[in-house]
């Protein structure tokens, strides 16, 4: 394990991630690598099922990904997610979640580079220490 | 003591954690990471675990159709990042819910709450017999001779091979009591002595020839506890 001091991006939930992963930068890069690997998949999913107006698909996929943005520090978009989740056990007409959906996938891609970025930080450091 | 452990969770990163945590803590033994309940089950059907770790909404069988179909009862901690399964928790005698995504000291609380209950088990395991007040003075009686205790309201029969006993209580507060390694509540009228189990059909057990109904929720665990060959 590598216990060189890492400080996360502030733009992410810092302290969070500091109580998530406790030094464990191979874990946190793992994990990040992780993210910037599937996540683009499984929004293009959400994309599809919104596409569809498949409301309790969406609400499955949605559930899925939430604890995810939070692996990642990315804690706004977890209760963003949570929102949308609730909303679409309350209806199945798919314009209803719209403004709510639309809210998660611009956060979301305001947050994907600087995951990355965050990701590329993590590879050096676990280099530095190799 | 050191617990065989298995992850059944759909999600990588949420796996990922689990199998991180559980290296860190040292007294877990991983034996094996999936990531649907059929799988799950495959290798659950031949291998006895100590702790399951346990996702609910996964694509194809849910976390709680695995847990029915187990023939033996794990402790089992739920980690879900939902908290609408407080009922069905309660129902399948969860050890613990663990909501994602949680710290490791959250993870390590929840295996010392399971790590504890175990030891409660042996340490009761050890003693031999107990008082229960009945017809206005104190009987001993020995574990080993209770055959089943029957709830009856306020009351509880304690039935041995020649006589019973009836006492002023209630089943829950006997269950407390009588948490060791061989006795079990099987129904909500019922703690069964499973030493004396003569057989077991369908969904009842029969001691000394009376036919006991075992719940629903309980016949895992039941089948978990019984030495089956």
């Amino acid at each position: 394990m590598n216990n060189l001091p890492f400080s996360f991006d502030k733009r992410l939930d810092s302290e969070f991630l500091q109580s998530m992963y406790e030094g464990d930068v191979e874990h946190a890069s793992m994990i990040f690598s992780l993210y910037v690997d599937m996540a683009p998949g499984l929004i293009k999913d959400i994309d599809e099922s919104f596409a569809l107006g498949t409301v309790e698909l969406l609400r499955s996929q949605v559930h899925k990904l939430k604890p995810t943005f939070s692996f990642v520090g990315l804690t706004k978009i977890t209760k963003n997610a949570e929102v949308l989740e609730e909303r679409c056990k309350e209806t199945s007409d798919i314009s209803d979640i719209k403004d709510l959906y639309n809210e998660l996938k611009n956060n979301y891609a305001q947050s994907f580079p600087i995951v990355e970025k965050e990701l590329g930080r993590l590879k050096n450091q676990i280099n530095q220490c190799v | 003591m050191k617990f065989k452990c298995v992850i059944v969770d759909d999600e990588p990163m949420a796996r990922s954690f689990l199998e991180r945590y559980c290296e860190k803590k040292g007294n877990l033994e991983m034996m094996g990471s999936f990531s649907d309940a059929e799988t799950a089950f495959h290798f659950l059907k031949s291998n006895e675990i100590d702790i399951l770790f346990l996702d609910v909404e996964m694509p194809g069988e849910n976390g709680f159709g695995l847990l029915d179909k187990l023939l033996y009862m794990p402790k089992v901690i739920l980690t879900t990042s939902k908290t609408d399964y407080a009922f069905d928790a309660f129902q399948y005698n969860v050890s613990d819910y663990l909501k994602k995504p949680f710290s490791f000291n959250r993870f390590q609380e929840s295996i010392n709450k399971v790590a504890e209950a175990n030891d409660k088990v042996k340490v009761e395991t050890a003693k031999e017999d107990f008082f229960i007040k009945t017809e206005g003075k104190f009987i001993r009686l020995n574990y080993q001779d209770i055959l089943y205790i029957e709830s009856l309201g306020d009351y509880v029969k304690y039935f041995t091979d020649s006589k019973f006993y009836l006492t002023h209580s209630t089943l829950k507060a006997v269950e407390e009591k009588m948490k060791t390694k061989y006795f079990m509540k099987v129904h909500r009228s019922y703690i069964v002595n499973l030493n004396k189990i003569k057989d077991i059909q369908d969904n009842s057990i029969v001691i000394n020839g009376k036919v006991i109904p075992i719940s629903k929720s309980m016949k895992p665990e039941v089948m978990g506890r019984i030495n089956v060959v």
